[in-house]
């Protein structure tokens, strides 16, 4: 067997085509990678959101039901806004409530009023008092 | 990057070399796919890559060569049962008309892939390139007395594995 016959024969026998697909695909792979990548922010949000796509748009989808339904329902009568009164009326109440209950009792008011006591005086007029003597 | 024309120039004068060398070299056709396009990428990445070259082929051959020696690592020992599979249903040469040629590139596709990896690429860049030991040194990035005996090796074997087969050709 002659070795440079045998050397030119293997060298003869024609490698296969690369495939006519490839070069539109691998160019296009070339370029995407070439592209500059997206700012941060949008890596970000990319990344919170990719890992559960159907997640996110059913909660969306549940807040876009909500809205839906609360536009949908009748507004209700507004609330009685009940006032509590002031302190100054309250005392003003009171004051009221005691006159009528005197007159129920057939007190005059001013007995109501608390009387002040004799012996509230210095124990020096007590003694000089015609009472005591 | 280079311009987008650049790179379909780059791709239209090399691509067909580069196909058959991985093809060659990595025994399977989706790896063959995925390292061309990486060497693609890189070129399209680095703009200043291919400045001051001056063999393109030479560089693009290396720059492939690393790429799938990369490749080949990574996959490591666990795919090599099912590399093997894919190697027997390769078709690295075109179709031959006659059946004996056709016996003979299979025998030869066989052949090439009993030879170790690093044989094979300096058979592929002696045969089907025509490079000198010189050049193929240049390009694997290993001496040229490697190269040269790595040659010898494999032509060695190639002829004792396919020597019925061209007798009966001849």
């Amino acid at each position: 067997m002659n070795s440079n016959d045998f050397e030119k024969k293997l060298g003869q026998q024609p490698m296969r085509a690369v495939p006519a697909a490839w070069r539109a695909r691998i160019l296009r792979e070339a370029r995407l990678a070439a592209t500059p990548e997206p700012p941060a922010w949008q890596a970000w949000i990319r990344e919170l959101l990719w890992p559960r796509p159907m997640a996110w748009a059913s909660l969306a989808a549940a807040w876009v039901l909500i809205a839906v339904l609360r536009a949908a329902t009748p507004a209700e009568p507004p609330l009685v806004v009940r006032q509590t009164p002031s302190p100054r009326e309250t005392m003003q109440c009171f004051v009221e409530q005691r006159r009528e209950l005197a007159a129920l009792l057939n007190l005059s008011t001013e007995t109501t009023a608390p009387q002040k006591s004799k012996s509230a005086g210095p124990r020096s007029e007590l003694a000089m008092s015609p009472a005591s003597a | 990057m280079p311009a987008d024309t650049e790179l379909e120039r780059l791709y239209d004068a090399h691509a067909q070399a580069l196909f058959a060398f991985l093809l060659n070299f990595t025994r399977k056709e989706a790896d063959t796919r995925d390292v061309l396009q990486e060497v693609f990428i890189k070129l399209a990445r680095q703009p200043a890559l291919l400045d001051g070259v001056r063999d393109e082929r030479a560089f693009l051959v290396r720059l492939a060569h690393n790429a799938a020696i990369d490749l080949m690592r990574r996959r490591g020992t666990r795919q090599r049962n099912y590399d093997q599979l894919a190697a027997e249903s390769l078709q690295l040469f075109e179709p031959a008309a006659s059946p004996d040629e056709r016996a003979f590139r299979r025998a030869l596709t066989a052949a090439l892939g009993e030879l170790p990896p690093d044989q094979r690429a300096v058979a592929h860049l002696k045969l089907w390139e025509g490079l000198t030991f010189e050049e193929i040194a240049a390009q694997l990035g290993i001496p040229p007395n490697t190269a040269a005996s790595r040659y010898r090796y494999a032509i060695d074997k190639l002829r004792e594995r396919l020597r019925p087969i061209y007798e009966e050709l001849k």
